[in-house]
């Protein structure tokens, strides 16, 4: 075994090493999936380093299921220096973005290509967290504080699977984790700043089209479990209004059904499976509305909703 | 006169939470939100097949009323409605 095969861990390879392997195609075990990274410049090679350590490796030769390639803007001229682009398999241009932006994209790609494949799971956009007693998912739409919610979860006490991908699969409805950084933005980078000063925050990237966006690390132990499923056990839908008082009550099972298929990337590409699984995931369920302004707060009362659906 | 039945070979896979119901229509792979009353239309049509007369005579039985106009207009709106999602099919003149 040669020094670049033996490490298990990212974080293991030192820059030179790391920036080969990724030069080759590095792969990683990112939850249920093996992904390949590839790219010649060290500057990827030390971004990866500092942003993706806990991710464990994978043989060079194994399948991956998603294949990211980050190069050099080929389309432009001038831009070619301060802009770089994203491949997938196919080779084509997927996406181009300021170099700065280089972390926000590659998640952003990983997304789109875990959304548009992962078809054998019935997939939500929903976050998910979970403790002893079973998963917590957190359907939302856009601007609801679902990432700043798992954010702050994360770091007290709760694992987490996803704060974007609800992955589940089978009839035993299993979610299988799919820890990757989450995406802070705008105001959220500084309220999770101030509250969870251990956070580990990578520098912020202004003028995305969500605004600014500061990525945040998971802490080794949620990617060293990113193989434990959990069993559904919460659904909270969250809202988060500026200055609200917290209130909570239950949803309707009908609402939370409606809830489930309209946050799934691929409820109607499973058929008569993804119906029979959304019925069987809102029976499974405990469902209510959340409505907060302050984390703190909220985290309480999730905890002991979770306490209460676990007696 | 027509008579209505269920557009699938297969048995109805319908789930209902209270007054609500989604049923799961595989020919069209769509899911569809129905009330009770659509729910108990279509579950009649499910037995058997009927005529739109037949479902309003049931449902009166059913339900213990006399003659109801109103039901009957209703009964044939649902029946159009269920037909236009192609969940039901005319089966007979």
């Amino acid at each position: 075994m040669d020094e670049e095969n033996a490490p298990a861990w990212l974080r293991d390879l030192p820059i030179s090493v790391l920036q080969r392997r990724l030069q080759r195609g590095l792969r990683c075990k990112v939850g249920p999936f093996v992904v390949c990274f590839q790219g010649q410049e060290r500057s990827l090679a030390e971004r990866f380093h500092a942003h993706y350590p806990n991710y464990p490796l994978v043989d060079e030769n194994r399948f991956a299921d998603v294949k990211l390639q980050i190069r050099r803007n080929p389309t432009l001229g001038r831009q070619r220096w301060t802009t770089r682009a994203i491949s997938l398999e196919d080779g084509r241009v997927f996406t181009t973005f300021p170099v700065a932006a280089t972390l926000a994209h590659i998640e952003w790609s990983m997304n789109w290509a875990v959304a548009n494949r992962s078809h054998h799971f019935l997939s939500l956009h929903a976050g998910v967290m979970a403790n002893e007693h079973g998963a917590l998912i957190l359907p939302a739409n856009p601007g609801a504080g679902k990432s700043t919610l798992c954010a702050y979860l994360m770091h007290r006490g709760w694992r987490l699977l996803s704060d974007e991908f609800t992955l589940l699969r089978d009839a035993n409805l299993a979610v299988h984790p799919f820890p990757r950084l989450i995406p802070l933005k705008n105001r959220s980078i500084d309220v999770i700043r101030e509250l969870v000063p251990e956070a580990h925050l990578a520098p912020p990237i202004p003028g995305t089209h969500k605004g600014t966006i500061s990525h945040l690390r998971p802490p080794d132990v949620h990617l060293r479990a990113m193989h434990e499923t959990a069993v559904p056990r919460l659904m909270i839908f969250p809202k988060y209004t500026a200055g609200a008082k917290l209130s909570i009550s239950p949803a309707a099972r009908a609402d939370c059904f409606v809830q489930i298929t309209q946050n799934s990337f691929n409820y109607t590409l499973r058929g008569e499976e993804g119906f029979r699984m959304a019925v069987a995931l809102t029976e499974r369920v405990q469902p209510y509305r959340l409505e907060y302004s302050d984390l703190p707060e909220a985290a309480q009362a999730i905890d002991a909703l979770m306490q209460e659906a676990a007696a | 006169m027509k008579r209505w039945q269920v557009n699938s070979l297969a048995p109805l896979v319908l789930h209902t939470w209270g007054a609500v119901s989604f049923v799961y229509h595989r020919e069209s792979g769509q899911t569809h939100f129905i009330n009770a009353s659509c729910r108990q239309i279509l579950e009649l049509i499910a037995e058997q097949s009927l005529t739109t007369i037949q479902v309003h005579e049931r449902l009166l039985e059913h339900h213990g009323i006399d003659e109801d106009s109103d039901l009957q207009e209703a009964v044939i709106t649902v029946i159009r409605l269920l037909e236009g999602l192609g969940v039901v099919v005319a089966c007979g003149g």
